[in-house]
């Protein structure tokens, strides 16, 4: 019985594990200029355009290629390696919700592949507000 | 030694060994059984959640995830760009504009400033869209704010 009771219990734990629904933590990505997120530095930027391609900084890049273009803005003499710059996400309108996902997901995976110390700060630029008060 | 007397009746202390078995064999464990039931029923109750917006989209996938909390607010954008909201309990019901989702969030923002809002919204759902559900989250000063997303297994990677 007290078997029985364990793989209950078990089976619960797991099953509640996988009933979770995920998503992308969008908070501070989306919170408003200012409020301690975005640094004063001149951002990173990541264009998404309508075809669903990425520009960073202006270059023409695979979003697998993100972390590699990255490496080369990790301040120097950093230790633990650090990104002081903030990256700045900015869709066009038409772009594909799910291509801006992607961008956002290979960003948010920079940290672990550079081993950066700390995360990095992405901010989500909004077609409804000044993105360039994001970008400062 | 004989377990029977000579007129061939079992000893005392047999009979009562064989009724103690026969007992044993008959009881229905009772006590047990509606344990298991109340423990099944707690699961049920644990682990089942509602779907509170039926809505069918085709999930964008992530490697990295975090755990949308539950209970939280949902806003769905369809492949056809038809907006439905649902305050976390009750089903989802179709919004209109822009103007009458803000109005939704901050009525739920006023009930409940930390509820956190989820975005459920097509792939191929235009940017623009989910842009403007985003503004209105923020216009109303909304908690935690996701993207749903499904997990990306890591054979599709690369």
């Amino acid at each position: 019985m007290l078997n029985l009771v364990f793989l209950v219990v078990v089976s619960m734990m797991i099953a509640m594990v996988l009933s979770a629904d995920k998503g992308l933590d969008i908070t501070a990505a989306t919170a408003a200029p200012g409020s301690g997120n975005a640094a004063g530095a001149e951002a990173i930027l990541v264009r998404v355009r309508a075809d669903g391609t990425l520009l960073v900084d202006g270059k023409s890049l695979e979003s697998e290629r993100i972390a590699g273009y990255l490496k080369s803005k990790i301040d120097p003499g950093s230790s633990p390696a650090t990104i002081s710059r903030p990256v700045l996400l900015r869709p066009d309108a038409d772009a594909p919700y799910g291509t801006i996902v992607d961008a956002l997901d290979e960003l948010r995976q920079v940290r672990a592949r550079l081993r950066l110390g700390a995360e990095l700060h992405i901010s989500l630029a909004m077609h409804s507000e000044s993105a360039s008060a994001l970008a400062r | 030694m004989s377990a029977a007397d000579p007129a061939g009746r079992p000893e005392p202390d047999v009979i009562r060994a064989r009724q103690r078995v026969r007992q044993s064999q008959l009881s229905v464990p009772t006590a047990a059984m509606a344990g298991l039931v109340l423990l099944l029923v707690t699961i049920v109750l644990v682990v089942y959640r509602p779907d509170v917006d039926r809505a069918l989209v085709d999930l964008p996938r992530t490697i990295v995830c975090d755990t949308v909390p539950r209970g939280a607010a949902v806003i769905s954008i369809d492949r056809g760009g038809m907006m439905r909201a649902s305050a976390g309990v009750d089903a989802s019901a179709p919004v209109a504009n822009v103007d009458e989702l803000e109005r939704f969030v901050a009525d739920v923002v006023s009930r409940d400033p930390t509820r956190p809002f989820v975005i459920k919204a097509d792939r191929n759902t235009r940017y623009e869209l989910v842009d403007r559900v985003i503004a209105a989250l923020r216009a109303s000063r909304a908690g935690a704010i996701y993207l749903l997303a499904g997990q990306r297994l890591i054979d599709e990677v690369g």
